[in-house]
């Protein structure tokens, strides 16, 4: 009797242990996803920490807010590029579009170095964070392409490359290739975008050899492009 | 006898089991309820208010006024709205038609905004209201604490600020 409550209380264990890895740690970089998870627990830690001492903040409706003197949230921009597609996958998959989930997308947009509010037609929820940075990634490649062939002068096309954000970085690259340090406002907009990202790093003197320096590193902006080109 | 008792025991104990699995589960798709206020902090907040409800954390006081009382919704930046940005997102956006004092008559309200012209803090849900600017009923989400009625349309302290908007 004893034998058959052990073995089924070993099997329930079991299941339950294996269902609850399957359901958390579902993200293609394990080690990565455990990381953003952690952080996003500790972020909100520190938000229920500062309950008992700042009665302003806990008051507010805005949630920028909270994400002033939160380490955490700062150690989640921090991840760079590769929390992207997991914090995506994280609201997409949330139960809920509270306060977690919005500070999940004002970092995405901290990552990606854009503001999809500029318009004055932006998102007021995580979810709809999520429609807003899947319509703006679908027209990054044709956008980026368009500033890049423009009559228009370097210095503007710089200034609205840097508008589209991290995403246009691997377009650039494209455009960049083959030049010899006729556009250095365009590779000052690259290093701007790509600063941080944890992908490459490029300053201005990597473009006095480009050429060597995208033989180097272009490859490790695949996986961007694939996360861009993959809205269309 | 000792069989039947026994049968049942490994019944309870699987039962337990089961629904310390499903806990597991629940435990990350429920919401929070709010934090609780002291009333030393909601007399600093409020010259009127009484407990509503505990609410969720993961609702605000716009949200919550518009009658959404699940969602975080903020459709600005990092600053607060001022009163123009406030006027644009409710009326162009949400289709409310919003009165500011002087702006006579008062229609009959379902949405308040609270603060000052250029720092617009605080939104109430409307029960009741008249043709006198802060005459009437309301309720609001307290930030990520709980939710609260009032008995007059401006009833808070420099916490939140004055009653700056009615919208209908």
């Amino acid at each position: 009797m004893k034998k058959k409550l052990l073995l089924t209380l070993s099997i329930v264990l079991g299941i339950t242990f294996l269902s609850a890895s399957v359901f958390l740690f579902n993200f293609p970089s394990k080690v990565m996803a455990k990381e953003l998870n952690n952080n996003i627990s500790s972020m909100m830690e520190e938000i229920d920490k500062g309950a008992k001492n700042d009665l302003a903040t806990q008051l507010s409706s805005n949630p920028y807010d909270y994400t002033k003197d939160n380490m955490y949230f700062e150690k989640i921009v921090d991840m760079g590029y590769p929390a992207l597609p997991l914090i995506e996958d994280y609201i997409q998959k949330s139960t809920q579009n509270g306060l977690r989930e919005y500070l999940l997308a004002i970092a995405s947009e901290k990552i990606a170095k854009v503001d999809l509010k500029s318009d004055g037609n932006g998102w007021s929820t995580a979810k709809m964070f999520l429609k807003e940075w899947d319509r703006h990634l679908k027209v990054v490649p044709s956008k980026a392409t368009e500033i890049l062939e423009s009559n228009k002068p370097d210095a503007d096309k710089a200034l609205d490359l840097k508008k589209l954000g991290l995403p246009a970085a691997p377009f650039i690259i494209d455009y960049l290739d083959g030049s010899n340090g006729e556009h250095p406002e365009i590779a000052n907009t690259l290093e701007y975008l790509v600063k941080d990202s944890k992908i490459a790093l490029f300053t201005n003197d990597d473009y006095s050899n480009f050429i060597n320096w995208s033989k180097m590193n272009k490859n490790k902006f695949n996986d961007l492009r694939n996360y861009v080109n993959k809205r269309k | 006898m000792s069989r039947i008792i026994s049968r049942k025991k490994h019944k309870f104990i699987l039962s337990i089991i089961l629904m310390l699995m499903l806990s597991l589960f629940i435990g990350e798709c429920f919401a929070t309820p709010s934090y609780t206020s002291s009333t030393a902090t909601r007399n600093s907040i409020a010259y009127n208010w009484t407990f509503y409800a505990q609410g969720l954390l993961e609702n605000n006081c716009l949200a919550y006024s518009i009658g959404n009382e699940t969602d975080w919704i903020w459709p600005w930046g990092g600053s607060n709205p001022d009163l123009n940005q406030t006027l644009y997102w409710l009326q162009s956006v949400m289709g409310f038609t919003g009165q500011t004092y002087g702006s006579t008559p008062y229609q009959t309200c379902s949405v308040t905004a609270y603060g000052w012209s250029n720092n617009v803090t605080h939104f109430a849900r409307v029960l009741s209201s008249n043709s006198t600017w802060a005459t009437g009923t309301c309720r609001a989400k307290w930030g990520r604490y709980e939710i609260f009625s009032h008995s007059n349309l401006n009833p808070y302290t420099n916490a939140y600020g004055p009653l700056i908007v009615r919208f209908y």
